[in-house]
């Protein structure tokens, strides 16, 4: 169904991934369309599915994301979401959908979680960086069918406030116990800075909701759909990879990210 | 006379404007009268060395004598633009701005440094283009607290303006040099994309002729922000706490969604065929751009000062006219299709709810004759011809050649270690990655090659094509203090050196040149010889090293009185940015070294060259003697051969010899690439010494060759009478083994030491 159906790319005032992002729909073989907040909010009725791309929303007034989840366009997200359409926050749409309660969505409007500024060691920062993750195998949501299991991957970070956390903890358990982190920080390499690059709770990069057809996600997949764009001194260290790999034709190479947006045909 | 002077006088007392009594006169003359207060003002800007150039006019001719039928558009306008290659059956170009913000970013380094992007990215934008990058080379005083609050006030201000606008850091280069301790400099750069067809020029088209046109301001409302700027760019810093007044205050999120706004207007005119003009208020304000819109294209204007959306009340006419609040462009479009425009601004894009007072609003009228009318409160306070505006003033200022400073210090005995280790731990040669990091470098999906990953960095401008475009910018303070002309010529080279490191051809260039009080004869002296030296390089190395056709110089910026009022002056700083484009994207050379057992090859004699070296200025702490000098002949045949080999894809990796010289340059592939190498100096060509061999910045090039293409590669070069040697190899350890013959000079572990560079510069970023 969705094959047929176009990804809306939503574009709040602020927004700046939207073009990659359509690119990125259309990489893996699906219509995107470009959505403007206050376009007729019926209009999304004929999404197969919704991104809510990074940026800047509304100047990251009050809290990141705090002023687009108030936006009108947000409750005909929600309520389709709660029909099953898919729906992926990345950096940005990622802090509006936790803004939201979307996810981690344990009781409906309640928002449990936030995006905090990051915290490392020794400064505090916005940081752009590619970062390893891996795929939380328990956590069963369609969005995550496509990624190999069992392998750290690298994207690229670029936030100063993408660090999850929590003051409830018993809500903190729940989330965990319920399995529904998507991705953590991480790599073979045991070098903590690296591993989780801004202190966030359960070194946690991605987080689903109950259903599994929200995913919200700090790191930019749009930006890593081939795999010519990660940098080679992150590649050098992936496993399975040739050392001299810029010598062969890498354009047409899928990279991490594709398998992630991908993920809208499992729904 | 005398009494005409003495009313000139008090007038520039009242007005406290920074024009010379001489200056005063020429206006009087001009106008036949004496000067109104307004008109004063008025000129204070138009007439300023930043809107004027008018001590550095007759230097620039140089420049405009290329002909090239793919520069599409050179200097003259907003920014320049370069033919690309074909798309989708679409001829695209490379659009791209260049300029300074310095005395701003001095004073208020956050500000002034964001609302330097601020304008260039307009400069960009204003000619229908897409922006895809920004670069920033950067000179600050020597570390202390005051240089570190700058420091840092700039990094963010950068970081805290093209990452919320969503434009990729490129690359840029950071110096540290006390004679900037009173001037730091900020000089940017915007790269962008254009369909041919969908130029938009920053002129009233002719078609203005047969319909009536008007002109539409958009964005933030006026204040008083930046009132001044453009003459507090053309003076002597004096005054810091007085001057904050005239830096601009950013808004990226406003300029953000003024950027889409825009897009959907290019579409709009594109579709329906509109003919139109478009321009960013920059330096003079709404002066300034509709006397330039409308005079360019041979127009005058009606300007009613009551239709603009105000942010402060009671603002006087001089202040609404010249004022440089940030975030505005200006439309001319015809009449009859002002509305659509303004409902996507107003409506669609719901200016006004974004910002307040953010509008867009018709403020003027396109006249077929050559006045400039403004009206203010039903009055009209200003009538002047168009020309006399944009024409500007010429002066013919005073050269005298420089005198040379004479320092030789003595020979002293070589400890590599000792040397080496200073070298490294020196701020100027640490690696930038910390600042890098403060900036996206991936927003737009484009980047191939990072900064720091290869000498320039690359970026895939079009999802649907190959094409590659590798960028990089350099200057060295060091070399402007020895020889401003070889200073010039070695900028331009350098920046040249870079984008053909990564297999780039060089397709144009753009300068920023940064100098002291331009009334000194010995400063104006050395900024003339600086545009000589890059006249030179660009004749030289050629348009995609076509000796035939120089290298166009397609858009820059002049920023003289860097200088503060003690008489410090900087160095005289040429700041050359090279293009450079490639068939392949996936064929762009890095400079970290990949695999281990593969030879490492010099191509390039080395030459007694230590003056204005790193080691040099370290070791003996004083840079004097003789700065390399670009060998022509050599330059380009390297160049092409070097091109040659990377298209045949037998080169691993590549890095050119700069700062720091050989010795530096292969560290820094072993540190990229996290692996370490070995070094026999007896296969290294040179008359010279150890200090020469390991030290000499002369030009060349350092390659990571596969052990079965080495003999064709160097024969090949050979047959050219060029220097090229295998003169070690990599290893798989990361260690550096330096001997000569068989005698060990330097073993030495490199983990830690690239470590410590890679995160030198977080001892000052806070």
């Amino acid at each position: 169904m969705l094959n047929k159906l176009p990804v809306f790319v939503v574009i709040f005032p602020g927004t700046n991934c939207e073009i990659e992002t359509a690119l990125a729909v259309e990489a893996v073989g699906l219509e995107a369309r470009l959505f403007r907040w206050n376009e007729n909010p019926k209009q999304l009725k004929k999404a197969g599915g919704i991104i809510l791309p990074g940026g800047f929303s509304y100047q990251d007034r009050i809290r990141a994301g705090a002023v687009a989840a108030k936006e009108e366009i947000m409750e005909s997200v929600s309520r389709l979401s709660e029909k099953g359409v898919p729906v992926l926050g990345i950096c940005n749409g990622a802090q509006i959908l936790l803004e939201t309660g979307l996810v981690p969505g344990l009781k409906p409007g309640k928002i449990d979680l936030a995006l905090g500024r990051n915290k490392m060691a020794g400064r505090s920062r916005y940081i752009c960086r590619w970062i390893f993750m891996k795929v939380n195998h328990k956590n069963k949501s369609p969005f995550l069918n496509n990624i190999k299991r069992s392998d750290y991957f690298p994207l690229p970070i670029a936030h100063a406030e993408g660090k999850f956390t929590g003051k409830n903890k018993k809500t903190l358990k729940e989330i965990k116990d319920k399995e529904l982190i998507a991705f953590r920080y991480g790599s073979n390499d045991v070098n903590e800075e690296d591993n989780n690059p801004n202190g966030s709770w359960e070194n946690c990069s991605g987080l689903t909701n109950k259903n599994g057809n929200i995913l919200a996600m700090m790191p930019h997949p749009e930006r890593a759909i081939w795999f010519y764009q990660i940098p080679l001194n992150i590649t050098r260290i992936m496993k399975n990879e040739s050392k001299d790999i810029r010598k062969e034709d890498l354009s047409l190479l899928p990279g991490p990210g594709f398998n992630i947006m991908s993920g809208f045909k499992n729904f | 006379m005398e009494e005409a002077k003495s009313i000139l006088l008090k007038l520039k007392k009242e007005t406290n404007c920074s024009l010379s009594i001489e200056e005063l006169e020429i206006l009087s003359n001009k106008l036949g009268r004496a000067p109104s207060k307004l008109e004063i003002y008025v000129f204070d800007t138009v007439w300023s060395e930043h809107c004027s150039y008018k001590s550095s006019r007759i230097f620039l001719k140089i420049f405009s004598n290329h002909k090239n039928p793919d520069v599409w558009v050179g200097i003259g306008e907003d920014a320049g633009i370069i033919k690309l290659g074909v798309v989708n059956n679409k001829e695209w170009g490379l659009v791209v701005g260049h300029e300074s913000h310095n005395h701003p970013s001095q004073v208020v380094p956050y500000e002034g440094a964001a609302t330097g992007i601020g304008g260039i990215v307009r400069d960009v934008y204003c000619m229908g283009a897409d922006v895809i990058g920004v670069l920033d080379s950067l000179r600050f005083g020597d570390i202390s607290e005051q240089s570190l609050e700058i420091i840092n006030g700039v990094v963010d201000g950068i970081a805290g303006y093209a990452n919320p606008l969503g434009i990729a850091n490129l690359g840029g280069d950071t110096f540290l040099h006390p004679d900037y301790n009173d001037n730091c400099l900020v000089n940017v750069v915007a790269l962008g994309i254009v369909e041919k067809d969908r130029i938009i020029h920053s002129y009233v088209p002719k078609e203005s002729t047969v319909e009536p046109y008007v002109l539409i301001l958009v964005g933030k409302a006026t204040d008083s922000s930046g009132f001044g700027g453009a003459s507090f760019a053309s003076v002597v810093l004096d005054n810091e706490e007085a001057q904050k007044g005239a830096v601009q205050v950013p808004d990226p999120f406003l300029k953000r969604i003024l950027t889409i706004a825009n897009r959907a207007c290019f579409d709009l005119i594109f579709i329906e065929k509109i003919n139109a003009g478009f321009k960013d208020l920059g330096a003079g304000g709404i002066l300034g751009a509709s006397s330039e819109i409308c005079g360019k294209g041979g127009k005058g204007a009606d300007i009613y000062l009551d239709n603009i959306e105000l942010a402060e009340k009671n603002l006087p006419p001089e202040v609404i006219l010249t004022a440089e609040t940030q975030e505005r462009y200006i439309w001319a479009v015809p009449e009859r299709h002002a509305q659509k425009l303004l409902n996507i601004y107003n409506k669609d894009y719901e200016l006004g709810r974004m910002y307040e007072g953010a509008c867009a609003r018709t403020i003027g009228k396109v006249r077929n004759d050559d006045k400039y009318i403004v009206i203010h409160e039903g009055k009209e306070v200003l009538n002047l011809p168009v020309s006399i505006l944009t024409e500007g003033i010429t002066l013919n200022r005073q050269v005298t050649s420089r005198r040379e400073k004479v320092c030789k210090p003595k020979r002293k005995q070589l400890d590599i270690a000792k040397a080496l280790e200073m070298i490294l731990n020196s701020p100027n040669i640490e690696s930038k990655r910390v600042l890098f990091e403060g900036y996206d470098q991936e927003v737009g999906g484009r980047a191939v090659l990072r900064p720091g990953e290869a000498d320039a960095g690359v970026i895939r401008p079009f999802p649907d094509s190959r094409i590659g475009i590798a960028v990089a910018i350099d200057g060295n303070p060091f070399y402007g203090i020895e020889n401003p002309y070889l200073a010039g010529a070695l900028a331009a080279l350098e920046s040249i050196h870079n984008v053909a490191a990564t297999g780039a051809l060089p397709i144009a260039i753009t300068d920023c040149l940064n100098f002291g009080n331009p009334e000194d004869p010995v400063v104006l002296y050395d900024f003339s010889e600086s545009i000589r030296g890059i006249k030179d390089t660009c004749e030289e190395i050629g348009y995609k090293f076509n000796k035939h056709v120089p290298l166009p110089v397609i858009s820059g910026n002049v920023s003289f009185y860097n200088q503060s009022k003690q008489g410090n002056s900087i160095p005289p700083s040429p700041i050359v940015a090279c293009y450079g484009i490639l068939d392949d994207f996936n064929n762009a050379v890095s400079m970290g070294f990949k695999n281990p057992e593969s030879s490492i090859i010099l191509i390039g004699e080395r030459y007694e060259e230590l003056g204005g070296s790193i080691f040099r200025e370290l070791y003996y702490g004083c840079s004097w003697g003789e700065i390399p000098i670009p060998r022509w002949r050599q330059e380009r045949k390297i160049l092409c051969n070097l091109h040659k080999f990377i298209k045949k894809k037998q080169i691993l990796s590549a890095h050119d010899i700069s700062k720091g010289g050989l010795l530096l340059a292969a560290l820094e592939m072993a540190f990229t690439g996290k692996l370490g190498l070995e070094i026999d100096t007896s296969k290294i060509k040179s008359e010279m010494g150890l200090d020469v061999i390991l030290f000499s910045e002369s030009s060349g090039f350092l390659l990571e060759v596969d052990k079965r293409n080495t003999s064709s590669i160097i024969n090949s070069f050979e047959e050219l009478d060029i220097f090229a040697g295998v003169i070690g190899k990599v290893i798989d350890e990361e260690r550096l083994l330096l001997y000569n013959n068989e005698q060990v000079l330097l073993d030495t572990k490199l983990k830690q030491k690239r470590i410590n560079w890679e995160k030198g510069w977080k001892k000052y970023i806070c």
